[in-house]
């Protein structure tokens, strides 16, 4: 359980160093992505390659978290910063975040290519959507990304029962459903969707 | 179902994992707009964007900026600035009103030197006929002026010859000998034989024969004149005759003698 806490707190130092250290700077953020996003419909290359240096990382360490494949998640985060290249004019800052849109590229792409790989086919994986505005249909953009949020996420994962933990990480990185993740670890569908609501609950509180 | 019963599933549904009928009910409150779903997916993604950034970090390869950004370059088409984009826009107008410019040009020129060419070839047949009549004229000058000569010469001598030796059409003349030469001039004669020529010879009085002295043709009122420029002893000769032959002469007489002029009580 140390150990695990460990990782968390090395990992929410690491995502500090990249994305910003308060909650003060996520509106400075916010506008900075926004220029840069527009600077990218624009085709400036020389924007694309500081927005790469701004979140290589997380689109690297996501998509190896993923795959656990260097190969195969250069391919994804290639993948993911030329659909960004493309699809910036798409992008509308009041609706949301670039490092939300990121991660969810980064994820889905990963996942895809995982369930590829393993010839996993299930009519549960439905991703989401991934225009840069993130959905047309959601309201507003995420306020609580960033640091602590991270960070207070990531002591809550550290802190769940190692079943509930594997089943989140399975539901998350792997892109396994409710009854896959049943099957897997060979439990009683009624008990994984016991554990599973009541560990989003318990990070959906350190969102807060 | 109400917005309470799906309240727990937002998390699976951004996720991507949510099975069953939840997963419908969810996307049609979104569809609309209700606004208790709205806010409980967007804290989902909240929760999802923070999930994805506690990756344990690993650094990306150094080569991997690279590679994107030469895959930007790639798959960017390149743009043309404002007079680069005129010139590709002009670019094959252009070259199509060049080329067919470049061909009416070479068509024309090509009309104009065959016309050239046409006339060029005139005018050498003309030069070459002119010089042909010009040789002609030099020629027919030389004869008369050598048959001047010798007409004029005090050695030369005359003798007759006329329609009072043959009855009918026969050629009458005169033929001036001379130790130089000889001129015969003549007229009444008829045209010779289809691709035959007259021939004038020299009957010596010595040997007893014939000796070539040229060709000559009349002209078309049968008037003729013949000049041989070269030697003779004119004491040697008994009479003079003429035949027709091949064109150019033969060395012996091979045609019918046209006439006959006996070289005797000459003149002067």
């Amino acid at each position: 359980m140390t150990g695990v806490l460990l990782v968390f707190i090395v990992v929410a130092f690491a995502v500090a160093q990249a994305y910003g250290s308060s909650a003060g700077d996520s509106q400075a953020r916010r506008e900075l992505d926004r220029k840069e996003v527009a600077a990218i419909a624009d085709g400036d290359q020389a924007a694309l390659g500081r927005v790469y240096d701004r979140f290589h990382r997380l689109v690297f360490s996501l998509a190896m978290r993923v795959l656990g494949d260097r190969s195969a998640a250069e391919e994804v985060s290639q993948d993911v910063f030329l659909r960004l290249w493309h699809r910036a004019g798409d992008f509308d800052a009041s609706r949301g975040d670039l490092m939300g849109w990121l991660v969810t590229v980064t994820r889905n792409r990963a996942i895809d290519t995982l369930r590829s790989r393993q010839h996993r086919e299930s009519s549960a994986w439905t991703p989401m959507p991934e225009s840069l505005d993130t959905a047309g249909w959601l309201a507003t953009a995420p306020a609580a990304t960033g640091i602590e949020a991270a960070e207070r996420v990531g002591k809550m994962m550290a802190s769940l029962a190692e079943q509930q933990r594997k089943i989140i990480e399975l539901s998350y990185y792997a892109g396994y459903s409710q009854s896959e993740i049943a099957e897997l670890l060979n439990l009683p569908l009624g008990t994984v969707k016991t554990w599973t609501r009541s560990a989003l609950a318990a990070l959906r509180d350190a969102c807060r | 179902m109400n917005c309470e019963s799906l309240r727990d599933s937002y998390e699976l549904f951004v996720f991507g994992t949510l099975e069953g009928p939840e997963r419908e009910e969810i996307a049609a409150h979104l569809q609309r707009a209700c606004p208790e779903c709205s806010a409980g997916v967007n804290r989902a993604r909240v929760l999802a964007t923070n999930l994805g950034s506690i990756a344990p970090p690993v650094d990306a390869p150094g080569h991997l900026r690279a590679h994107i950004m030469r895959a930007v370059v790639q798959a960017t088409p390149r743009m043309h600035s404002f007079w680069e984009s005129i010139f590709w826009r002009m670019a094959f107008p252009v070259s199509a009103a060049a080329a067919l410019t470049l061909l009416l040009v070479v068509f024309g020129l090509g009309r104009e030197i065959g016309s050239l060419n046409l006339e060029l070839k005139t005018l050498q047949k003309s030069a070459a006929d002119s010089r042909k009549r010009e040789q002609v004229l030099v020629s027919r000058a030389n004869a008369y002026r050598a048959a001047l000569a010798l007409m004029s010469a005090r050695e030369s001598r005359e003798v007759r010859f006329g329609p009072g030796l043959k009855p009918n059409k026969q050629p009458d003349g005169r033929v001036y000998l001379n130790p130089k030469g000889l001129v015969m001039i003549a007229s009444n004669f008829p045209a010779p034989p289809k691709g035959r020529t007259y021939e004038l010879w020299l009957l010596r009085k010595s040997t007893k024969g014939a000796e070539p002295a040229g060709v000559f043709d009349p002209d078309a009122s049968g008037g003729a004149m013949h000049v041989l420029a070269r030697n003779i002893n004119v004491n040697d000769i008994a009479a003079l005759a003429v035949s027709d032959e091949p064109p150019g002469g033969v060395q012996e007489r091979t045609g019918a003698i046209v006439m006959v002029v006996p070289v005797t009580g000459m003149t002067r």
